[in-house]
């Protein structure tokens, strides 16, 4: 190589065997630091077999710096790559992209309603234009409806005074893939009430403990993971009482509400006693008192779902188990008597699912074929009794599976798949969380509460 | 023999495909049914090296297709590893230049091709920077430095 900088600069490659030269010119360097190229320079100063190397920057930034990078799975050392391609596509004749001022808006939503909520939210600070673009109500409904094509995994847990949420696609019994990297949406700071969790279209309901004027209250709150946004609801009011809620969403008028009952405190009650329902919508939300010709007494708030606009929670009437059914958009109860004791309700292939355990026999899953006759079909699980034990999120799916997670975080975290036609289990690890947060691999935590169909929902941003 | 239909690029370039194929685009299946593809259809705003790409993934998605369906019986052996090697395939596909992304983008919405569609948008988005965004959709900046500073506030966590 020629010691000096001048142009044209060349580096030379003699080959000791072959005896033969061969030289490259390197080009372009007085451009990029604009220097005259006629002139002459000083001493150039080569160094061979140099490799990019980030070890000695503070390891909180270089995890930083690679995680922003590789967030949408993009290798470090793409980026490069990606921008001159950026570049030179100003100068391509066959971009015809290149008088894309023109590009359609229909084709701008057709594009972004496709991304995750975090993409979206980068793209509002694109410009002014998309910013109220992407805010519209209008993009949220068709944004809504491609995210619902591609239900996640939701799972959240708390680490250093802030919840953590992941989701993963949703995979199945089939998918041959043992190993999945969860995508990291953001951490939520807030002081949340563990009992309470509940998710319904994307939004999880919850009760978080604030200070209100020197008092520690629960409040209800809304919170979109995928947005980060978190909805205060109106307390209800109830002296002595204790309160019982749900979140329900009705897919026809596609609204969330939220219904919540009130039960006497310290008292051995038989019934509830009022039934409040808030509608989330425009204006500030607000609790309507609604009848219940059926008095009831709502069991606790982990034996609730909401499966195609009906609430399904258990409760017991004149110390009768029942399965109370709520109808999301007409507000009216319906119960089914059942003559077993229950662990939990799931979504089996769209209908209810009770999991019942069963201490002489197996496990057995029954399925509501029929509300109105109140028609079940049973199915034995042949898993070990320990899995009701350790585990606390269970769920099923439209391919005929139940589905659990470990309850804390540990490293291995696994998902399980049953597969209750053929009577097998096989588990996907989830991997890469403790990364993304910064976490201590070998430390446990505490519970994870894991959320099937999560769908990324726009919807009530300000 | 299946029914040829003959596609036409901005440049004037013909290109034959099995109706079969050219079934996979929604605008073309429309133009079939109602019998007016004769003579060859004219895509004047879709070019050759563009449509030489759309023409190979519809080829290969018809292919996958038919071969789901004559493994139909073993399914559940064989049609999962089918999905993850369409996948696979889907990726390589898109392993191009951003022009050539952004031409197959609006090709695949033109010709109304879902899939295509929707794995063109992804990809073209991916780990993209608000510059480069800019960049592709040759927009230009609105928002005065402060403004800017305030909406990447406003929305930090997705910078995280």
């Amino acid at each position: 190589m020629t010691w000096r900088w001048k142009k044209p600069f060349y580096v030379y490659y003699y080959n000791v065997e072959r005896k033969s030269v061969r030289r490259v010119e390197i080009q372009g360097i007085e451009e990029k630091v604009f220097m005259d190229p006629a002139a002459h320079h000083g001493e150039v100063f080569t160094f061979p077999n140099h490799v990019e190397n980030l070890i000695y920057l503070h390891s909180q930034t270089i995890a930083k710096i690679v995680m922003s990078l590789e967030k949408y799975n993009i290798p470090v050392k793409h980026l490069k790559i990606i921008k001159g391609h950026t570049r030179s596509s100003k100068n391509s004749s066959t971009y015809v992209g290149g008088n894309s001022e023109t590009l359609p808006i229909d084709l701008i939503i057709e594009i972004l309603k496709r991304l995750p909520a975090k993409a979206i939210a980068l793209c509002r600070c694109v410009s002014k234009e998309w910013d109220s673009l992407l805010s519209s109500p209008n993009f949220a409904k068709s944004f809504l409806t491609s995210s619902s094509t591609r239900p996640q995994l939701l799972f959240t847990f708390e680490f250093k005074g802030k919840w953590h949420f992941f989701s993963s696609p949703q995979l199945h019994f089939n998918e041959n893939i043992s190993v999945v990297a969860p995508d990291y949406h953001m951490g939520v700071s807030g002081d949340w009430y563990k009992e309470v969790c509940l998710s319904a279209n994307g939004f999880v309901y919850l009760y978080e403990k604030q200070m209100l004027k020197g008092k520690m209250e629960r409040v209800p709150v809304l919170c979109n993971p995928s947005t980060g946004q978190k909805i205060p609801l109106p307390k209800v009011r109830a002296k002595n009482n204790e309160l019982r809620s749900f979140l329900g969403y009705d897919p026809i008028e596609k609204q969330f509400k939220v219904l919540c009952m009130t039960v006497t405190k310290y008292r051995r009650q038989i019934n509830s006693r009022e039934h409040h329902v808030l509608t989330l919508g425009k204006g500030n939300p607000s609790w309507r008192k609604i009848e219940c010709e059926f008095p009831h007494f709502p069991q606790n708030y982990r034996k609730g779902i909401c499966i195609n606009g009906i609430l399904y929670y258990a409760a017991h009437n004149n110390f009768i188990n029942v399965i109370a059914c709520f109808n999301v958009k007409s507000e009216k109860f319906r119960f089914i008597h059942i003559d077993f004791n229950f662990w939990t309700l799931i979504n089996y292939k769209g209908k209810l699912g009770v999991l019942v355990r069963d201490y002489s026999d197996n496990n057995q899953l029954w399925v509501l074929d029929d509300t109105e006759k109140g028609k079940w079909t049973k199915h034995i699980l042949y898993f070990p009794n320990m899995i009701f034990w350790n585990i606390k999120s269970v769920w099923g799916t439209d391919t005929g599976e139940v589905v659990w997670a470990q309850w804390c975080w540990k490293k291995p975290f696994y998902v399980y798949y049953y597969n209750v036609e053929r009577k097998s289990v096989r588990r996907v690890e989830i991997q890469g969380i403790e990364e993304k947060v910064f976490m201590d691999p070998a430390a446990h935590h505490g519970e994870v509460f894991t959320f099937p169909n999560h769908v990324e929902n726009l919807m009530f941003r300000q | 023999m299946s029914k040829k239909i003959i596609f036409e690029s901005s440049e004037g370039e013909s290109f034959e495909v099995d109706e079969a194929v050219a079934l996979e685009c929604q605008t073309i299946k429309n133009m079939i049914e109602d019998d007016c593809t004769d003579g060859g259809i004219p895509l004047a705003n879709v070019n050759s090296a563009t449509l030489t790409k759309v023409i190979d993934y519809c080829k290969k998605h018809v292919e996958a297709a038919a071969a789901a369906e004559a493994n139909a019986g073993d399914k559940d052996i064989y049609g999962a590893n089918k999905d993850i090697e369409l996948k696979t395939w889907d990726e390589e596909f898109v392993k191009v230049d951003q022009p050539l992304l952004f031409d197959l983008m609006l090709a695949a919405n033109f010709l109304i091709i879902p899939g295509l569609l929707d794995l063109t948008c992804k990809t073209m988005m991916r780990g993209k920077t608000v510059l480069q965004i800019r960049e592709i959709f040759h927009i230009k900046k609105d928002y005065t430095d402060a403004e800017e500073a305030e909406v990447r506030k406003e929305n930090a966590w997705a910078f995280e």
